[in-house]
């Protein structure tokens, strides 16, 4: 695997001594964009920060929460030393303190990081989530690292201008700092190789590389699949029926083209019936909403309601048109966590109608 | 720079926000959580437009050159009515408020804008509010749930401001009142200096309209036996304060002393100050001292049994429901004051009892507990207590004051400072108004900066910005309602305490002198 590439230590110390300019050119030419699901230009998001005022602080965000989605877990228990030197040279270049925010969950893998920070000699500092979704949202994050309650800021500011404790703040994704290494030192680096979190009804779960543009059936042969009814993209990418779409190209063009979201690449092949596979997203999103907005948190409480009462066989088909109408209504929360919400019902509500209207009086 | 608001091209102004475009150029657009004491929240998502096609909040979006803006169309329409509907579902899950705190928080009504917080945080730097709970458990609430009571807030109210949906507020006693009124008791009512000159907002008059005459019309009529003034309990705090204060130039300290009339200051430096308990004045307020001498002086001379006189005080202050129930303004077992009703809670009232507050004729005090001095009406106002002691001083020792208004103990600045000569001496003043402002020369004087006498009000403009007063979007409302009363002052024949007819017979008939025994189990607190 590519991400596993390990490079040389004088290779690493060779980086550490070139200009920042140079490096923030290299990674801009590099064509990097972020891995965990947003896809910003990486280079451009290094040039933001670093021509910002003040002390510059760089991010590695490890708070992996997307349900489903487990590849940085992957990445530092098989290749952490090509994390860190991405954190070191991403401080490099942009002349930042850096820290790393493990997912709560994550924490027993805080020793070991620990440990390799210190045989690295690198300053690098380890702040622990404690368990919030909505922390893996930049702005969250900054507040949760802040000591505050988790709860996504206004943009603008965006926090490349003003960031962790106002200053400018740079926040990467840990497979988006791992590939920084190897895609200075490796001529053959593959901008298109992607890690799929691959679970569900397959016979051997896990993290897969494979390139971007293979057919979504092709993805899903790697780990053996038994039946398939339905794909999540993870749950704020939402649900789509495997037989409609086993033949969709896998990459970011064609996804967008078709109104779905690829994200950090989450395949969880599923065989339920999908309002019970609905009311279990739409419980993980009550549960994690952070409360702040009244869409997210009355709306996605609402829609949880509805679910149930439709679960049961109680649902009526107004129930149904109500769910429809907020589903719609969600895409008016402040975060991309209500938004993600709202995107993943109306995909459910869109390809699996019939079996709502099923179950609806 | 240009937009387009429903089909017309208007022109904005850099920076400006698409409701601060819409409220200047009279665009309805419906808020909740939007105040403008506060960076927009963009939290109840009610104040949505149509931008380009999308849903956006109109509060927190900046606008940009060319953007095309529907305010009302059928996208915006369905998104708001959704939001108005989630809001009273919402309601529907909460039982109705239980609180016995003077500030009580109806969570049905609450819609977690936040505002509460950032008047308790940022303004008041006091803390004692904040959010707990996640998603749909998220609720307001004090430092680990344990309730107001036991948690640093004073009660000053300030978060009641913030508020735009009536979720957090003062505890409702005008139930109390109306039972009282309804007994055969002889209930007396006494009117704070400030809510002369903010009750009138109550009725949709212009904010600073002074309401005196139309107040103790009104009063009447709601069925007082007496309708008297807080301004002669605020000349009798002003009278003992002095002597207190001289007795401490005398004794050499302890300095500073600060003032006691403010409820939420005193419990704040019980709360976080304790080395600096000593140092408050040991007077009670105007409204407490009033109710000790109207339930002994005023019954024995009415001859009516102090058991059952009725002491209630109109107040701009929702401290003041903790402050009457305090031990130390008791006397034989009796509070001095019974119940206490803010500005907003009597203005209510008077509209729920059908009183055409506009139209009454005015109307006097009634005598004797209806007289003051000009020094009791500026007790309302950062600066006014320290003002009215400086004149009362002044006069005990037979200075000349050329001009009887301190200027330097004047104006809105949070910290202020001023020294004046007193009978040969330099005395050092401090004025504090806003309980961040308090902290801050707390603070100073820890150092070891030295004042003879400061004077501390929680509220951010004294007692004229009150936790209970009016909310007022005016941004000019402290000046409006200051100028008030200073000019109350500037009408009056007798502006120093001293001088109060009332005053003088009170204490040659009854009190004897100040200081004295009676003045110290009627009139302090120790």
């Amino acid at each position: 695997m590519q991400i596993l590439t390990k490079i040389k230590e004088k290779d690493f110390e060779s980086i550490m001594k070139m200009r920042p300019n140079k490096i923030i050119e290299r990674v801009k030419e590099s064509g990097l964009a972020g891995r965990g699901g947003a896809g910003f230009p990486t280079g451009m998001k290094w040039e933001l920060t670093r021509k910002a005022e003040g002390q510059k602080f760089l991010i590695c965000n490890a708070d992996e929460g997307e349900p489903g989605t487990f590849k940085d877990k992957f990445i530092i228990e098989n290749n952490l030393e090509t994390l860190l030197q991405g954190i070191a040279i991403g401080s490099h270049a942009l002349e930042a303190k850096c820290l790393i925010y493990l997912r709560g969950e994550y924490s027993y893998l805080k020793p070991k990081i620990e440990k390799m920070i210190k045989k690295m000699k690198l300053n690098v500092k380890i702040v622990t989530g404690a368990g919030a979704y909505i922390c893996g949202e930049e702005t969250s994050l900054i507040e949760s690292v802040e000591g505050k309650r988790a709860v996504p800021r206004s943009r603008p500011p965006y926090p490349t201008v003003e960031g962790l404790w106002k200053r400018p703040t740079c926040i990467n994704n840990v497979e988006t700092l791992t590939n920084v290494p190897i895609l200075l030192k490796d001529k053959n680096w593959n901008n298109n190789l992607r890690l799929f979190s691959i679970s569900g009804n397959v016979k051997k779960p896990g993290v897969y590389e494979l390139p971007l543009g293979l057919e979504l059936k092709e993805i899903l042969s790697v780990s053996e699949p038994e039946e398939i009814r339905a794909v999540c993209l993870g749950y704020s990418g939402g649900i789509i029926p495997f037989d409609k779409f086993k033949n969709l190209k896998v990459d970011y063009k064609t996804f967008s083209e078709k109104s779905l979201m690829l994200g950090s690449c989450t395949l969880i092949a599923l065989n339920e019936g999908i309002v019970k596979i609905a009311k279990n997203i739409a419980e993980f999103f009550v549960h994690e909403s952070c409360g702040k907005c009244l869409p997210c948190r009355e709306g996605g409480f609402k829609i949880l309601e509805l679910l149930k009462k439709i679960e049961n066989g109680k649902g009526t088909k107004k129930d149904l048109k109500e769910l429809k109408e907020l589903s719609e209504y969600m895409d008016i929360s402040f975060c991309a966590l209500g938004v993600g919400y709202g995107f993943s019902m109306r995909s459910a509500l869109k390809y699996f109608g019939k079996e709502f209207e099923e179950k609806c009086r | 720079m240009q937009v387009i608001i429903n089909s017309k091209k208007i022109d904005f102004n850099e920076g400006e926000t698409i409701l601060d475009l819409a409220k200047r150029k009279n665009i309805e657009i419906p808020t909740l959580c939007y105040h403008s004491y506060f960076q927009p929240q963009a939290r109840c998502r009610l104040c949505v437009v149509e931008v380009d096609g999308k849903l956006k909040t109109s509060c927190d979006t900046k606008l940009k050159d060319g953007m095309n803006i529907l305010t009302d169309s059928g996208k915006v329409k369905k998104s708001r009515r959704i939001t108005r509907e989630l809001l009273k579902e919402r309601e529907k899950r909460f039982k109705p408020v239980q609180d016995k705190t003077p500030v009580v928080i109806d969570h049905s009504k609450c819609i977690l804008c936040g505002n509460c917080i950032f008047a308790c945080s940022l303004i008041q730097e006091v803390n004692a509010i904040g959010e707990k709970g996640r998603g749909i458990k998220t609720k307001i609430s004090s430092l680990y749930d344990k309730g107001l009571e036991n948690s640093p807030c004073t009660f000053c109210g300030q978060c009641t401001h913030g508020c735009n949906c009536e979720a957090i507020k003062e505890r409702d006693d005008t139930e109390k009142l109306t039972k009282a009124l309804k007994s055969k008791k002889h209930v007396i009512v006494q009117t704070a200096p400030s809510i002369r000159a903010s009750l009138g907002e109550m009725f949709e008059m212009p904010p600073g309209s002074l309401v005196t005459g139309k107040m103790a019309a009104a009063l009447r009529k709601l069925g007082f036996d007496k309708v008297f003034d807080s301004d002669f309990g605020a000349d009798m705090t002003t009278y003992e304060e002095t002597h207190e204060f001289l007795e401490r130039l005398e004794k050499g300290g302890p300095f500073p002393l600060f003032t006691s009339c403010c409820p939420a200051w005193v419990k704040f430096v019980e709360y976080g100050y304790r080395e600096f308990a000593k140092n408050v004045s040991t007077c009670k307020s105007p409204i407490t001292m009033f109710g000790a001498v109207a339930k002994s002086y005023y019954a024995k001379k009415s001859a009516v049994n102090p058991k059952n006189i009725v002491v209630v005080a109109v107040v701009p202050c929702i401290a003041k429901k903790f402050e009457i129930e305090r031990d130390e303004m008791k006397n034989s077992g009796m509070k001095n004051v019974d119940i206490a009703l803010t500005t907003r809670e009597m203005g209510k009232l008077l509209k729920n009892k059908g009183i055409n507050f506009n139209k009454l004729q005015e109307s006097e005090f009634d005598n004797p507990l209806g007289v003051s001095s000009g020094g009791g009406a500026i007790y309302g106002v950062t600066g006014g207590v320290a003002e009215t002691v400086i004149r009362s001083a002044k006069r005990l020792f037979g200075e000349k004051m050329d001009k009887i208004e301190f200027n330097d103990l004047r104006g809105f600045e949070g910290m202020k400072e001023a020294t004046i000569e007193l009978n040969g001496k330099e005395i050092k003043i401090a004025v504090a108004h806003g309980l961040s402002n308090i902290r801050k020369i707390l603070e100073i004087i820890k150092k070891g900066k030295k004042y003879h006498l400061v004077e501390m009000m929680a509220c951010p403009g004294g007692c004229i910005g009150g936790g209970g007063q009016p909310k007022s979007s005016d941004k000019d409302i402290l000046k409006k309602r200051s100028s008030a009363l200073y000019c109350q002052d500037r009408k009056l024949k007798v502006r120093v305490a001293n001088d109060n007819p009332t005053l003088v017979e009170v204490y040659k008939n009854f009190l004897k002198k100040p200081l004295s025994k009676k003045s110290h189990e009627l009139l302090h607190t120790r």
